[in-house]
């Protein structure tokens, strides 16, 4: 009786398992893309969109992008996938292709670059009622948008300190003016703390300190607006017209020289510290 | 019939009888010199409180237009900026991993040009406090005063006590009068130096020297930030025999034969605001990024990279991009906002024994303005940027890293001219 018991329970356990499967597959992001024979993984990266994991893979492959294409359309179709775009991009000769099933979208992109095929496929799980990452406001707080975490190419500028701790996230010449940009932890205040402080060890003299807030309430006043105008472009971040109005700009020269120093409150959080933006010019140059 | 009795009426006339006649005639004619040579005076006197008030005006115009010139330049540079920033900013876009680092350059670059705004305001403010100094100053220097300098026989005996100059060498004579001269003798002591400086000057020229005429502690240094009150009014006073009121320190100028009141009338600021292409160049952005866009591969999955995440940024551009300066009324703002200059003569009456000639106050008052005129190719002369070419067509070539060996703008466009409007 006992031993009968268990078997009908455990016959349950596996009907429910077996009826269960085949949509929990489709709502979850392990579901196992095959790519066309002869492929070879070549990178893969897991995006944070919003509240989504986004997991994207790089393929190369020797098969023609036709017969690719012909592979995942065979593939999605077996599998009782919907199809719900497909399309052709006439400068690239890309072919997108998405399907869904259940929750799971999952994207193939088919490009063919010098005699191979570039396969990329992306997959993540979209709701009933959800809107598709492209339809939701890119965030300053999405994973796409993060400021580099080591120094980029290019130089410090000679003769201008940067804080410690910073990272370079941009070095450009242009036309006669020089300029890098750090992202710091450090505060506002201490950043401009420590240019006062360092820029004289390397003979430049202070020149002038503006507040923007300063100048923003004088522009409101002059033009009688109650705003600079400044309009955020991604969701999730700081008030950039309140990022602009606590930032200084310090003025420096030595000789002929001149440098200036643009500081504000990094714009994806203040938390995260400052931004400082370092200019060099050369009078005459 | 008549004839004839003239004549015998006048043979009967003694000798010397003209006599009375001849003075009455004598007198007249005076009276008529003396009225004709104080008329002359009058005239004079009128002249310079006239010429006063149009120096003044037009020296005060010619402040704000050298302002107005400066400023357009500041608009060229600032204009020069943002297109070399909108290069970086759109390039970093373009790579889409480098969208923060464009909105941090854009952010960078509002920064800049607000705090370059702020003080192009600060400077218009000093402008104007400017224009209203020289006004004044030129106004003093025209309006005639004739104040006496003190002799050199008074220079000695008030500076040095030598009642007898007479007695002196020839020598220390020469030393005296050149120290007389040059108004210093810089081997003195201070006090000594302080009283060369005012037994060898009129007070008149220790007031226009110190710029006396300007009440810093009422209406501020000239200095850029500092708003001078919108009508501001000085005076000076002056006796025949040297007395002043700069050195008296005597502000009742109604108790000196002479005084010289000058008012200057003007705003207070220009109302600058900032030159906006955004929207102007919104038009060309999308093609500007899908020109050098450079999508990475885990981005291959989305179907319109440019609309999800470059429009947002394109739309940030194109709200705002502050690219210059203007004024939204640049005619009402220049045109039509004159420096008026009132300046008041007074002059006590003359007494020239047989007539008491009467001065009184004589009044003049000019307005001039700075305005841009209208060139041959019908553009207004303004302070806003002014391109050799459409702003987009420009920035194109910037984009495509055309060398850009010509001159970016066309200065010349920011040219004021100064004239008198009007004069009573």
């Amino acid at each position: 009786m006992r031993f009968k018991f268990r078997f009908i329970f455990g016959l349950i356990i596996l009907t429910v398992s077996l009826l269960v499967y085949p949509a929990s597959a489709e709502n979850d992001l392990n579901f196992d893309l095959p790519v066309p024979a002869g492929s070879r993984l070549l990178d893969s990266k897991q995006l944070n969109i919003g509240d989504r994991q986004i997991d994207t893979s790089l393929f190369n492959s020797q098969m023609p992008s036709a017969s690719a294409v012909e592979f995942y359309l065979d593939f999605f179709g077996r599998n009782d996938f919907e199809k719900i775009l497909d399309k052709t991009y006439a400068d690239s000769g890309k072919r997108l292709l998405r399907f869904k099933k259940d929750s799971l979208v999952i994207t193939v992109s088919i490009t063919e670059k010098g005699g191979d095929t570039e396969i990329v496929t992306a997959k993540y799980l979209q709701g009933p009622n959800e809107l598709s990452p492209e339809e939701t406001r890119p965030s300053l707080k999405d994973s796409i948008f993060s400021f580099p975490e080591s120094d980029v190419e290019g130089s410090d500028i000679p003769g201008l300190p940067r804080p410690s701790p910073s990272v370079r996230v941009m070095s450009v010449k242009t036309g006669k003016i020089l300029s890098a940009m750090y992202t710091t932890p450090l505060d506002v205040s201490s950043v401009v703390d420590f240019y006062r402080a360092h820029m004289p060890d390397h003979n430049w003299q202070f020149r002038g300190e503006i507040g923007a807030a300063d100048a923003a309430q004088a522009y409101m006043k002059a033009s009688g607006k109650d705003s600079l105008g400044l309009k955020s472009p991604l969701s999730g971040g700081e008030d950039l017209e309140q990022v602009v109005k606590d930032s200084y700009v310090l003025n420096f020269a030595s000789g002929s020289e001149s440098a200036e120093i643009i500081i504000f409150p990094n714009f994806s959080s203040r938390k995260l510290g400052s931004i400082v933006q370092v200019s060099y010019s050369q009078q005459g140059q | 019939m008549t004839m004839f009795k003239i004549f015998r009426h006048k043979g009967r006339y003694n000798r010397g009888q003209l006599f009375p006649y001849l003075i009455a005639i004598l007198v007249a004619v005076l009276a008529i010199a003396m009225i004709t040579v104080n008329l002359g005076q009058l005239g004079i006197f009128k002249t310079d409180v006239s010429n006063a008030a149009d120096a003044g005006a037009l020296a005060g115009a010619s402040t704000l237009s050298a302002y107005l010139l400066g400023i357009g330049f500041q608009s060229d540079k600032m204009c020069g900026v943002m297109l070399v920033e909108l290069v970086v900013i759109i390039l970093a876009a373009c790579t889409v991993i480098g969208i923060p680092v464009a909105i941090a350059a854009y952010i960078a670059l509002t920064i800049k040009q607000y705090v370059t705004y702020f003080q192009a305001m600060e400077d218009g403010k000093m402008a104007w406090s400017n224009a209203k100094k020289s006004a004044l100053q030129y106004a003093f220097q025209n309006a005639g005063i004739d104040e006496p300098r003190p002799t050199f026989k008074q220079f000695l005996s008030n500076v040095y006590g030598i009642s007898d100059p007479d007695a002196l060498s020839p020598s220390t004579i020469a030393y005296y009068s050149q120290v007389y001269a040059l108004g210093d003798d810089p081997s003195q002591s201070k006090s000594r130096r302080q009283a060369i400086k005012k037994y060898s000057q009129t007070g008149y020229s220790r007031f226009m020297e110190g710029s006396w005429y300007w009440d810093e502690d009422a209406w501020g240094k000239i200095r850029p930030g500092n708003i001078a009150p919108a009508i501001v009014s000085s005076v000076y006073g002056w006796n025949a025999d040297g007395e002043n009121s700069f050195d008296t320190g005597n502000n009742n100028t109604a108790s000196f034969e002479n005084s010289v009141k000058v008012t200057v009338m003007g705003n207070i600021m220009y109302p600058l605001t900032m030159y906006n292409p955004g929207e102007e160049l919104s038009e060309n952005l999308l093609d500007w990024v899908n020109e050098k866009l450079d999508v990475p591969w885990w981005l291959g999955w989305v179907d319109n990279v440019v609309e999800w995440l470059l429009a947002p940024v394109l739309d940030m551009i194109g709200s705002l991009l502050p690219g210059g300066l203007m004024m939204e009324d640049i005619v009402q703002n220049t045109d039509n906002n004159p420096v008026t200059v009132t300046v008041q003569r007074r002059k006590q009456n003359n007494n020239l024994g047989l007539w008491r000639f009467r001065y009184g106050i004589v009044q003049s008052q000019a307005s001039a303005h700075t305005y841009g005129e209208i060139d041959a190719d019908g553009i207004r002369h303004d302070i806003k940027p002014m391109l050799f070419e459409n702003i987009a067509t420009f920035f194109s070539k910037l984009f495509s890293g055309d060398s850009l060996d010509y001159r970016w703008f066309n200065t010349s466009k920011h040219l004021f001219e100064t004239e008198i409007i009007t004069t009573r």
